[in-house]
């Protein structure tokens, strides 16, 4: 998922389970996939306290959701066709479908649903929800920001394309697409889905938070239908009460199929920011918090806090885009490629982590990050390199007919919040102090920041990128694709690599494509990576059977269920 | 009197419109779209284009003008932009309370130890207790409250465990940010109270008071305090409406869910239902106040005379 | 208006020596806590203007070398910085000295923006009183009705990209919206003196001989006034440079690398608990400009109170 990436503080998935320090994690239980439930050594009160966002979650629906705080709530409420094992394999365990069925031309998808699964209001789950769901996710009149993930559904593309129409649809044209598409309820529990390829990725769409199913007769409710009393939950939890800006709290969902919840509440508390959290976390007022980069030096150093921390790598990638796009107005030296392999190579990536994010985190030297499958050490990238840096400084002068470095200026964007400046800082000294060209910071807040970056960006901007779900797709097609990549980067010979991946069907054999497709992108370079994000998380000692697992929006949200809250005045 | 007063409420007609002229003129000249979200994925633009359009955003800007006059008449604020299903009358209501509490008591505390403080400085100048309460006021201006509110935090939360480090649950909830909140506020009325009371002190009436030989104590209440009131009237109003429309910096730094914080986030993300609701009851209280001010001038220095 | 209160200024100036600015600038010199205001008011100018030819470094060059050595923020003292050095190695000291201009820009700046706009309007509309009054209060209220950080962020965001958006790192467009919306304390507050001025004896008695409005106007309610309007600046300067910080803290501010004291307390604040060196110096910074800038203001005003005359 696109986050505003706050600096991996927002934190996101977590494959690799690392104890911080010696000794181990207490309080993370190996993933296990179920937990024991203990019967004694629980606390009276099997309360857990989190940290939502600093902000009052944008929406619970379903459809529309789309940053952290909201997701955290959703994937403990609501439920999709199909779940993950804590290591990110595909799981029927923990979804709503019971098995499916891929035809073998691999263009019609049959999910068969648990019998006898209902919602947190009495009502069964039926097929009929699940077309329902997604039919209103692309529905244009409805503008769900993740629309695009169904893109490969029968028809998709056609109701997507309306909503970029110059004269927009009218009802009878949009009704009229939307009974096109290729999904349909066979009975109660046979929800089909027919894609106008054999997209091999498609079952992970079936993870995500918007293909949840969704009543009608909810969305009917009205405007507040996703206020408390009126919401309808699918998940192991459902929601108590939502006071806005305050508290959100949930409880366990009593008609779900699975094993019930051993936590009573989860209360999750609006309105701080990371420094915020953090100190409620000191002070006790949470159970789980990141922690600021300000303060990763002092837990290193404190044998109490050590033992509390959590690490472990984030799929997210922060990166800096180059402006290659000669239609938008400007030409910008950083279309030349020599220049921008110089940049990419002055930019001391290692150093960037070891001081300005403080050790959280590694330096990129790739898209796809580490722990996430088409992630391997190709030895492609380029790497710190300042000998190469200035050999390719002086190519890219020759080309650009230049005479020096300092000919250069270039303006590097970036959104004017979250310590993202400092990085930017970072990398600025790099850049002139060690290839002597220019660079002017151009700081702006985040509505105008997006908007630039729509029409015309700067020669550099930042941007992360964090996995909506855990397939190379996600990140190569979905970023850098000539239809979807920003900055003017279009590779059409990547392009057919990524589409004989989408109809390739094992992953194995997906993989040497997707390790060919980065290695053009690397050569390509229409970004720098900059770095990879980390985890840095403490956990309160007396929560105990928390799985982080990979499609976490923040710590452990994945199996909630399976926490519990051992006696607090022991730990 | 009363006729002035009905004037001047009369008057607060043209104000608000004025105000909120401008304000949607320049709210609507910033760049940007409420639309976008808060995560690093932009909207496609087809996306943001068909909310603009089911928002009436894409029409004519006097047209959206009039449509908002049209729908505030009616008693309705609006939808927000930016948070769907939620109305602005809701977020509001729901947001005004918790300012409206903090501010009230920053005032309150303010006035309490502020004007005593003044007082006493004034009437020791240049003595010890004139510079500890200099020293005070000081140290209330020249500390910016992000630095006193995280510090209070710091110490009397994540150190002592007195306090909750925020929310606002209760009276544990409120010790540390009425604190926060009202540094600045007690440090201007002491040192607007003393700047008054020396101006007052030197006057003709109260050294002829003195050499009458009447108590120091009584000339002080019954002459002083009402004349050196003028001025300090004149930023209690201001300081009062500031405190109660909200600190964006105290209410963030204590998640607090006010309207000051959310009225920044609306500005940022161009939530413009919610900025123009905002602005409106912030000019609406901002003219009362001064109104009051302009009343109480009247009632404390009767050689004012309105007409 | 502002022409005319120069002119004041030259005038009193030029009387002779037993004029109250001389009186006023012996007692000045006897207040002590006046002096030292002054003097480090002076060195933050001084500092402001000569500041870049003098830092240690510059205030943007990095050390990532230090940085790693350290494993963070190295220490005051350390390494041959006296203020020790922010998490990109870079010498605080040097940014505080360049954060000095920034400040005192803002000082300036502001201040002389809502003396411009301010005093000519509570003037005018506490001397003739009636319409003209009407009509400048409801100017006022209009101008004071405006949420001021709204208008501030949409006046930035708004001018961003014109020449004068870009100007001193983006600051100058900052600091005039900081000025425009707050004149209006002082306009008011010079209103209600002159609303209580004008009904005294000797107003009275001097329009009584006939000595004209402007004359008394400007020769004595005016000077009159000035004690509070002297506390209102000073107030006001300090007000200005935590505005200045507090949009830094919103997120309104110099370009990067460029910082005020305000970004660097906004920075420090969140390594308060760990490296309290980034927070305590841009702290003591700005409290020293406060303080001395206070101190002077009240010497001032004492010194320049006529009805002082004789007194002490």
């Amino acid at each position: 998922m696109w986050r505003r990436t706050s600096l991996g503080v927002i934190t996101s998935l977590a494959l690799v389970l690392a104890a911080c320090g010696e000794g181990g994690s207490p309080s993370a239980a190996p993933a296990s996939g179920q937990s024991a439930a203990p019967t004694q050594d629980m606390d009276p009160d099997q309360t857990l306290v989190l940290a939502s966002g600093a902000t009052d979650p944008p929406t619970l629906d379903p459809n529309l959701a789309q940053d952290t705080s909201s997701v955290q709530v959703l994937s403990s409420v609501q439920r999709p066709l199909l779940w993950f094992t804590p290591e990110l394999e595909l799981t029927t365990e923990g979804g709503l479908a019971e098995s499916y069925e891929i035809s073998p031309d691999g263009q019609t998808i049959t999910f068969t649903l648990r019998e006898g699964i209902a919602y947190s209001n009495g009502d069964p789950i039926v097929a009929e929800d699940f077309v329902f769901s997604w039919r209103r996710a692309l529905d244009p009149r409805t503008a769900a920001p993740y629309a695009y993930v169904l893109a490969d559904v029968v028809g998709a593309g056609d109701v997507l394309d309306m909503a970029g129409a110059e004269d927009p649809p009218g009802d009878n044209a949009i009704e009229e697409a939307l009974d096109g598409l290729g999904l349909s309820a066979v009975d109660e529990r046979t929800f089909e889905v027919s894609l106008s390829r054999p997209a091999a990725y498609f079952l992970f769409v079936a993870t995500i938070w918007i293909t949840v199913p969704i009543q009608e007769s909810w969305v009917e409710i009205g405007e507040d239908f996703t206020e408390a009393e009126n919401y309808v939950s699918s998940g192991p939890f459902m929601l108590e009460t939502w006071a806005h800006d305050e508290e959100i709290t949930l409880v366990p969902n009593p008609n779900w199929y699975g094993e019930a919840p051993l936590l009573e509440t989860i209360r999750l508390t609006i309105g701080a920011d990371p420094d915020g959290v953090y100190r409620q976390y000191q002070n006790g007022e949470v159970d789980i918090s990141a922690v600021p980069g300000a303060n990763a030096e002092q837990v290193r150093n404190d044998p109490e806090l050590s033992a509390q921390a959590v690490t472990g790598d984030v799929l997210c990638t922060y990166y800096l885009g180059f402006d290659q796009d000669p239609d938008d107005g400007d030409e910008s030296p950083v279309q030349n490629q020599a220049l921008r392999h110089a940049i990419s190579q002055a930019i001391d990536t290692q150093g960037l982590i070891d001081t300005v994010r403080q050790g959280i985190g590694r330096p990129a030297d790739s898209f796809i990050p580490v722990g996430m499958p088409g992630h391997e050490d190709y030895g492609f990238g380029l790497g710190y390199d300042l000998d190469a840096a200035q050999t390719n400084l002086e190519t890219a002068l020759q080309e650009l007919e230049l005479d020096s470095a300092s000919d250069i200026s270039l303006t590097l964007g970036v959104n004017a919040d979250a310590g993202h400046e400092p990085i930017m800082e970072f990398i600025q000294a790099n850049l002139q102090q060690d290839l002597g060209i220019n660079v002017e910071i151009e700081a702006q807040e985040w509505s105008v920041y997006l908007q630039t970056l729509a029409e015309n960006p700067q020669d550099m901007y930042r941007l992360g990128w964090c996995a909506d779900y855990p397939h190379p797709n996600n990140w190569l097609y979905d970023v850098w694709s000539c239809d979807t990549a920003r900055g003017g980067y279009c590779n059409e010979e990547m392009d057919e690599i990524l589409a004989q991946a989408q109809i390739t069907p094992e992953l194995e054999d997906q993989l040497p494509l997707y390790e060919q497709a980065q290695q053009m992108l690397v050569e390509d370079a229409p970004a720098a990576w900059i770095y990879w994000y980390g985890r840095f998380t403490l956990v309160k000692p007396y929560v105990q059977g928390l799985v982080p697992t990979a499609a976490d929006s923040s710590l452990g949200d994945m199996f909630m269920d399976q926490v519990w809250i051992s006696p607090r005045d022991e730990a | 009197m009363t006729t002035y007063i009905i004037r001047r409420v009369a008057w607060l007609i043209p104000v608000v419109f004025v105000v909120s002229v401008i304000t949607f003129l320049l709210m609507h000249a910033a760049p940007g779209t409420p639309f976008q979200p808060v995560s690093d994925r932009p909207l496609p633009p087809a996306v943001i284009e068909r909310l603009e359009e089911q928002f009436g955003l894409n029409e004519p800007i006097y047209i959206q003008y009039v449509n908002w006059v049209g729908n505030i008449l009616q008693g309705d604020l609006g939808p927000s932009y930016r948070i769907r299903g939620r109305g602005v009358s809701d977020i509001i209501a729901d947001n005004m309370w918790a300012s409206v509490q903090l501010g009230t008591m920053s005032f309150a505390l303010a006035v309490i130890l502020g004007i005593p403080l003044g007082v006493i400085a004034a009437l020791r100048q240049n003595k010890w207790p004139d510079y500890l309460s200099t020293f005070i006021s000081v140290i209330g201006i020249a500390t910016p409250s992000f630095v006193l509110a995280v510090l209070l935090v710091l110490i009397f939360s994540v150190t002592l465990h007195w306090f909750p480090t925020s929310g606002w649950r209760g009276p544990e909830y409120w010790v540390l940010p009425v604190v926060a909140l009202s540094g600045y506020g007690i440090a201007q009325v002491a040192r607007y109270t003393r700047a008054s009371m020396l101006e007052v002190t030197r006057r003709d009436y109260v050294r002829t008071a003195q050499s009458k030989g009447l108590k120091e104590r009584s000339i002080v209440t019954v002459h002083m305090l009402r004349n050196a009131f003028i001025p300090v009237v004149t930023i209690l109003g201001p300081l009062l409406a500031g405190l109660i429309t909200g600190s964006f910096v105290v209410e963030s730094v204590f998640a607090i869910p006010g309207i000051g914080r959310f009225f920044v986030d609306a500005i940022f993300q161009r939530d413009y239902g919610l900025i123009m609701a905002v602005t409106l009851l912030y000019a609406v209280l901002i003219a009362v106040m001064n109104l009051v001010v302009d009343v109480a001038y009247a009632w404390i220095d009767p050689r004012i005379r309105y007409s | 208006m502002a022409v005319q209160s120069t002119t004041i200024d030259r005038k009193l100036a030029e009387r002779p020596p037993a004029s109250l600015w001389r009186d006023a600038f012996e007692r000045l010199l006897r207040n002590r806590l006046a002096i030292l205001g002054a003097v480090i008011v002076l060195l933050l100018i001084l500092l402001a203007v000569f500041g870049p030819f003098i830092t240690p470094y510059e205030y943007s060059q990095t050390d990532t070398q230090l940085v790693r050595e350290a494993r963070g923020p190295a220490n005051p003292g350390e390494a041959g910085h006296l203020f020790g050095t922010d998490i990109l190695g870079r010498d605080l000291l040097s940014r505080i000295m360049d954060g000095a201009r920034i400040s005192m820009t803002v000082a300036l700046v502001v201040q002389v923006t809502v003396l411009l706009i301010g005093v000519p309007i509570g003037a005018l509309a506490g001397w003739f009183g009636g319409r003209i009054d009407n009509l400048l209060m409801r100017f006022t209220d209009i101008t004071y009705a405006f949420p001021d950080l709204l208008f501030i962020i949409l006046l930035t965001v708004v001018f961003k990209d014109t020449w004068f958006g870009g100007a001193m790192d983006g600051l100058l467009l900052v600091f005039v919206a900081i000025g425009i919306v707050s004149w209006v304390g002082v306009a008011r507050l010079v209103r209600g003196q002159m609303l209580s001025l004008k009904e005294t004896e000797y107003v009275e008695a001097a329009r009584a001989i006939g000595v004209p409005d402007r004359k008394i106007v400007t020769r004595h309610l005016l000077p009159n006034a000035i004690g509070p309007i002297i506390v209102a600046v000073t107030l006001g300067i300090p007000g200005a440079i935590l505005a200045e910080a507090l949009l830094a803290f919103i997120g309104i501010g110099a370009n990067p690398p460029r910082a005020s004291w305000g970004t660097l307390i906004t920075d420090g604040q969140t390594w308060m608990s760990s490296e309290p060196h980034l927070l305590l110096f841009p702290a003591i910074a700005i409290a020293l400009a406060l303080l001395s800038f206070t101190f002077l203001g009240d010497g001032l005003r004492d010194a320049l109170d006529p009805k002082l005359k004789g007194k002490q």
